[in-house]
Formats: C-alpha cells, structure tokens, sequence
C-alpha cells in the first residue's frame, strides 16, 4: 500500500493541488496586489488598471494607524489568549473523564462532540438569548434563582463580553478538542503507567511525567487548532455582539471595513486581511515549532 | 524520520494557515474581467450578441421583485426585446452583490443606489451615468421635471430616478386614540396633535403615561383644546403598557430617522449637509439638544424601562417593537411606512386604522438654521423622502443605455408603468400628483395628505458622513446612554457635542 502511494503521489496529488493553487494561492496573491493598491470593489482608484492605482504602503499604514483596527487587534488578543487556556483545560479535563469511563463513553463523547456540528451563526444567536433571557432575566437576576451581576446582560459591557464569547466558543470547541485528547490518551501503551504506579508515582506524578510527555503531538494539533480559530473567530462575534461595546474582533473588523465608509474601501480591508494572514502564520508557527521540540518520539 | 516528520507537519501546519486565513479574505478578489469596460470593447461584446437580453435591470428591493419582474416582461412585450430583471431576497443587503456584477462581463443597465453618499462610489468608478449625456429626449424631459428635492447629485450632476417616496414619523392607531378619548373626538385630536406646540406634546406623554401606569384619568391639552381620557380603561386601552414602542436594540433607533428630524433643522437638505462646514455643525448645536431632550422622553416612557433592558436585542429588536405597537402595548411607534406589511403581519385588524402624526423636537426659531424653515412647519411635518434610486450604467453599450432611458421613462409615465409601480410594487411615485393618487392603504394615503398639505421635510441626514448615523451615533447612544435609567441636563450637552465632533471628524472637517 505504502508503495501504491509513492508510486501514484502525483496523480493522487493533482486535483487536490489543482484546486487548492485555483481557489487558494490564485485568488491569496491578487489579495495582496490588491493590498497595495487603492482597489474599491468595482474600480482601482487612480486608474483603470491595478498598476496604475498603486500606493505603495498607505493601505498598511491606514490600518496600523486605525483606532478600530487597533482596538479588534488587542481585543482578538485577549480573547484569544484566555479562549486558548479555558478551552485547552476543559477540553483535557473532558477527555481525561471520557478516557476513565467504563460504561458508555462513545454516547458521552458524542454527546459533547454535537456542538461542534451548529454553525457559528446558530450558535451566536442561541446564545444571545441564553444571555440576554435565562442568564439576565431566569437564573442571575436580582430576582432570579441566585443574584450574580456578573453573569447578567453579559453582551452589554466589554470585559463581560469576552467571557461570553469564551463560554460560547469553549462550548463549541471543547468537545472538538477533547476527541484528539482521547484518541491521543489512548495511544499511550498501558505499560507506561503500570511502570510508574510499581515505581511508586502518584497520580500526579504520572500525570505530570507520562500523559503530557505522551500527549504533547496532541497538544500541538490542539494547540494549533484553537489559537488560529480564536484568532479567526467571526460569525459567533458577528451573532453574539455585532461589534458593540467594543467587542469588534479582527476577522469582523476587516469585514465590516468596506461599510465604514464610502466609497468602500476594499484595498484597506485587503491590506488589514494580510497583514491577519501573517499574524496567525506567525503566531502558529512558533507555536508549532515549541511544541513539537516537545514531543517524544517512542 | 523524526526530521521528516517534524519538516512535514510544519508544511500541513502552513498550508491549514494559508487555507484558513485566505477563506477569512472572502469577497476581497473579485476576477479582474472588469478593466474590459472601454468603449470599444464593450460595444464588441453588447449584450444581444450573447442572444440573453437586451436590457438588464438590478432590482435592490426585494419586496417588488414580482412586481419589477412583471414590468419589465410588459415593457419587453411592448418594444420587443429581452428584459433581465434580477431582485435580490427582501431585506438582504445588495452592495456586494451589486459590486459582483459590476465586475461581470454583463454589466446591469440600471442598478440602485441609495443617496449620495452611497452614489460616490459608481460616480468615481464611472458607472453612475450622467442625465447630461441622456440621448433620449423624452428622458431628458423626465429628469428635468424631477422635483429639486428628490435629485441624486454629487453636487455638480444628477444621476438618479427615484424609485418612490416614503416617508415616517410617530404611527398611531386611529381606534386606540378613540379609545382614550373618544371616538368623537378622534378628528378634532389628529388636527390639534399636528399643530401641537413640543411642550403639550410632552406634557400629553406624561398624562398619557400616568394614565397607563397608574390609571389616572387626566386632560391633556393640545394646541389649546382640551382632550379628557376616559375615566376607566376601555377597549385597546386595557392593554396599555407605554406611550413609546421602541426598537431599543437597534442602532438605527438612535441615528438615521430619529436625529434626523434635528438635522433637517441645520441644513436645507442632504446636500447641504454633506457640504456641512464645522461652523455649521456647531451652529446646529440647539437642535441636537433638541433631539437628545426629545429622545430622552420617548425613551423614559417606552413599553420597557429605560436600561439595560431597553437594548437587549432579544426582547427590544426591530420585530418586538413592531409587534408591541401592533398588540396595542404602546401608543405610538416611530417607524416608516415601509413597516405597514409587518404591522399587518403582526395584527391585521389595525392595518387600515394607521396614521402618521409628526415626531416633535423642542426646537426654537434659533436653532433653525434653514432659511425660511420656522418652528410651526417642523412641528406639523414629517419627513418624505426618496428612499432609492435608479441609476444607468455608464459601462454598458449605448443600444441598452438607450434601452434603459426608454424603459424609465416608461415606467414614470406610460399609465402601464404607472400601474405597476402604484399597484403593484404599492409605491407612491416621486411625481405622484396628490390630488388623484391613492397609494390604496393607510400609511401610503397618510403621506400623500402630508405632501398635499405641503408638510414635508427633507432627509437631511442622508448628507452625513457614510457610516456616521448608524454605527458611530447610534452605537454611541446605545452604549452610553439608552443603558442608563437617568439622564441629565448636562446630557443633552454631551450627545449634542458628539453629534458635532463625531460628524466632523468623519468628514475630516476642522
């Protein structure tokens, strides 16, 4: 089979690449032309042609220089950072339960997989009214089931808003995550802690020397996973908040730039998707390389 | 084989991100089929060499696709040619898919445009085609006779045909005010409402609004006659439960139509207005106080108490306003006449008791800063305004601009045409004469009788910075004060101050 593989890579290989070279490369290098220019949807301003219409920097320098854009870039940040941890730790939690499990562990599996399946959209909008009536009117209220201010009109304030979008996302993703975790716990061979617990470990010990050793492939692919998807995070925020009270984040930014202004403009929405682009490149690929220097190879 | 691994997954990693983040730039790499526009090759590949059509029109609003669909197979019937005509969904937004076509090898003719904000985009990248260069005479007509008001310009040429007119201000349901003070008096009251001085306006909010709370029976006094309530709530009136319906959620509730009344004040129209100098803006300060007086007395006496519950979008969006208005929970509700098929949705019993009366600002003859505009003619008018445009492409070939000239001036003129945009899309045309027209359903007929009387204003804020009414203002309002239970005096100042500041900053004025 190996060697069926080798033999036939190209032809197996081509309409993947053929595809992925029309739909991804062709249109990622226009976008960047068209970063450098002053594209407006329908015409380049300055000129018929995009040679004509090029300035250089500006649209770069338009977008560092913008507050909004600023503002969703520290904010994706936040996001991003306290999405990646909450995530992480719930997800290994679910799958180290799931793992344990002697009776039923596929339905429980599923079961906390299924959110995963509703679109970002759906998911923004349910939660809206989980926040904006069971949280805010049924269970937190001054005269709900027990009074937290803090869980009441989360969308209506921005530090509370995050954690909104965080309880969303990790409820989205969690599940996700935790099926990699399982399939990673369980190619961890027996013998491996069965040594330990003979050599007196405790499960801390165990935990700490031999299931994170094991599992750190799987963390890199969640690792991954999780930060390039806060970090793209759109319909849920679009749904959730819309932007207001501060909470627009990057991928929203750059979609809401063309209405802004007018007329609408798309070289500066374009230049802000670049320089996007090159943040989670960056961002994943270090991320990629510490953790797989991690790794321990059997 | 460690190394091979590591060099592979770090590949898998790149290729994910270039794929992730690439999809993330949707919508930004529109094909460059459109620089073929020229003259020259764009007579080459006219339309009727295709054998698809020889007219295409892009229909923006949804709710007439059937009708605009029908137009132009009758208007195709009677000249003999092919007639595309597309609609996008009801309440979809069309600029992207607009945008889309215009970079197609098939252009439309005629395409939409909302004002002159939205215009400057087709007139830079010369798709907006100038009346001056109409070669049909009988167009050239139409477009001369378009009332100054209704005009698409950029300031130094006109561009678009309009759609309709349509227009807004408080709704009311005529039964609901029999209700509350008596049905013989239900004429009397309309009259003396309109000419209502602000102060009894607001002094009949808090009676009305004692009333309903607390079931006071009070007098309220307008324009000097007395209306009593009746003693006990009857009928519509029981189920009462605020004077104001309000899309509290909604930024639009706070900008667009709202401070639009107190932009109408400061400037002439949306021209003026996007020619505002910062001198003018600040100039305009007294009626952006007015505003912010008058918002805080619709919001303080809303179906839901000012707060945070006044902007949660589950229970005070656009459709639950609607919906309360249309349950009789509120009195009046702020919308246009555009909103008619969803109050009727919601309850069609009130359909045909609905009537416009004007939202009122407490303005003084000072913070008027419209030549001849005075504080009694604000009072009593509401705003009717052309909501859209029909543009002709510039791009396309001179046999289908012809085309295009022929087919408006067919649907602004010929009774056939008439007929299909009165009836059938149940617009009230621009050139509508209000004599003899029926718009043939409540709200329609309420803005004719205001264009009769000739109370109208202008939508002056249509003239602002793109953006400025809705997403800066309005999110403003929002977050700042529709959330808090209390507003101040010093308040007033405050929202009038960002009214000026934001604006101008927008415009780049200083």
């Amino acid at each position: 089979m190996d060697r069926y593989y080798r033999k036939k890579f190209l032809p197996l290989a081509l309409p993947a690449l053929i595809l992925f070279f029309l739909v991804i490369i062709i249109p990622f290098v226009v976008g960047v032309i068209y970063s450098f220019t002053g594209w407006r949807g329908t015409y380049f301003a300055g000129g018929e042609h995009f040679w004509e219409a090029f300035v250089g920097f500006d649209n770069y320098i338009k977008a560092f220089k913008s507050k909004k854009f600023i503002d969703a870039f520290i904010y994706t940040l936040k996001f991003t950072l306290v999405a990646v941890i909450v995530i992480n730790i719930v997800s290994l939690g679910m799958s180290l339960i799931a793992t344990k499990l002697r009776h039923a562990a596929s339905i429980y599996r599923t079961i906390y997989f299924l959110p995963n399946l509703l679109g970002g959209l759906a998911l923004g909008y349910i939660w809206q009214f989980v926040y904006e009536i069971i949280f805010s009117k049924i269970l937190f209220a001054k005269d709900g089931l027990i009074s937290i201010p803090a869980l009441v009109n989360m969308t209506q304030d921005n530090t509370k808003a995050l954690f909104a979008l965080v309880i969303l996302f990790t409820w989205q993703m969690a599940g996700y995550m935790m099926i990699i975790y399982t399939t990673g716990l369980n190619n961890i061979p027996k013998d491996l802690p069965e040594a330990a617990s003979i050599d007196g470990a405790n499960a801390w010990q165990e935990f700490r020397h031999i299931t994170v050793p094991m599992l750190m492939p799987s963390f890199t692919i969640v690792f991954f996973l999780t930060l390039s998807k806060c970090f793209m995070l759109l319909d849920q925020n679009v749904a959730l908040t819309d932007g207001n009270f501060g909470t627009r984040m990057l991928a929203m930014q750059i979609l809401r730039t063309t209405r802004d202004g007018s007329p609408p403009d798309y070289g500066l929405a374009q230049a802000q998707a670049v320089i996007f682009f090159v943040l989670i490149a960056v961002v994943s690929l270090i991320q990629v390389s510490i953790t797989s220097k991690q790794e321990v190879e059997m | 084989m460690k190394k091979t691994k590591r060099i592979l997954s770090l590949l898998l990693v790149a290729v994910m991100v270039f794929a992730l983040a690439s999809c993330g730039s949707k919508g930004s790499d529109n094909s460059k089929t459109s620089s073929t526009g020229s003259e020259a090759s764009g007579a080459a590949e006219k339309p009727t060499a295709t054998g698809d059509y020889d007219l295409y029109i892009f229909n923006t609003k949804g709710e007439n696709a059937d009708a605009m669909e029908a137009a132009g197979k009758a208007f195709g019937e009677e000249k003999g040619v092919t007639v595309k005509v597309f609609s996008l969904g009801s309440g979809t937004n069309s600029d992207d898919t607009l945008r889309t076509e215009m970079n197609s090898k098939n252009k439309p003719a005629i395409f939409s445009t909302m004002n002159s904000q939205a215009l400057v985009e087709w007139v830079e990248g010369g798709f907006a085609m100038d009346h001056a260069k109409a070669t049909n005479e009988e167009f050239k007509k139409l477009v001369s006779e378009i009332p100054e008001g209704f005009n698409l310009t950029d300031g130094t040429a006109n561009y678009g045909v309009p759609y309709n007119v349509e227009g807004y201000g408080y709704i009311a349901d005529t039964q609901m005010l029999s209700d509350l003070f008596g049905a013989d008096k239900l004429d009397s009251f309309l009259a003396a409402f309109k000419t209502a001085t602000y102060e009894e306006f607001e002094a009949m909010v808090h009676t009305l609004e004692a009333y309903i709370k607390e079931g006071t029976a009070g007098t309220v006094t307008l324009s000097g006659t007395d209306f009593a309530t009746a003693a006990e709530k009857t009928g519509k009136a029981t189920s009462l439960e605020g004077v104001f319906s309000v899309a509290g959620s909604e930024k639009w509730t706070y900008g667009d139509h709202f401070v639009n009344i107190a932009v109408d004040a400061v400037f002439a129209n949306s021209k003026a207005a996007s020619q505002a100098t910062l001198a003018d803006l600040e100039a305009g300060k007294g009626a952006f106080k007015a505003y912010a007086k008058a918002l805080d007395l619709k919001t303080a006496n809303a179906t839901t108490e000012r707060g945070p519950e006044l902007i949660n979008a589950t229970t005070n969006g656009y459709d639950p306003s609607v919906a309360n208005f249309a349950n009789s929970k509120a009195i009046f509700l702020k919308q246009g006449n555009w909103a008619y098929e969803n109050i009727k949705k919601a309850n069609a019993e009130i359909a045909d008791n609905l009537t416009f009366l004007p939202v009122k600002m407490p303005f003084t003859q000072d913070d008027i800063k419209v030549e001849g505009l005075t504080v009694d003619h604000m009072l009593e008018s509401i705003p009717v305004f052309v909501p859209n445009y029909y543009v002709i492409n510039d791009k396309v070939s001179d046999e289908e601009k012809e085309l295009a000239q022929e087919f408006l001036v067919w649907l602004n003129t010929s009774e056939a045409g008439q007929k299909f945009v009165v009836e059938d899309m149940a617009f009230i045309p621009y050139n509508a004469d209000p004599a003899t027209t029926s718009a043939g359903y409540s709200l329609g007929d309420s803005i004719i009788s205001y264009i009769a009387d000739g109370k109208t204003l202008t939508n002056a804020y249509a003239g602002a910075p793109a953006g400025w009414s809705t997403d800066t203002f309005g999110q403003y309002m929002m977050e700042n004060y529709v959330n808090k239970t209390e507003w101040t005096d010093a308040d007033y100042d405050t929202i009038a101050d960002y009214i000026i500041s934001s604006w101008a900053e927008m415009a780049n004025l200083s």
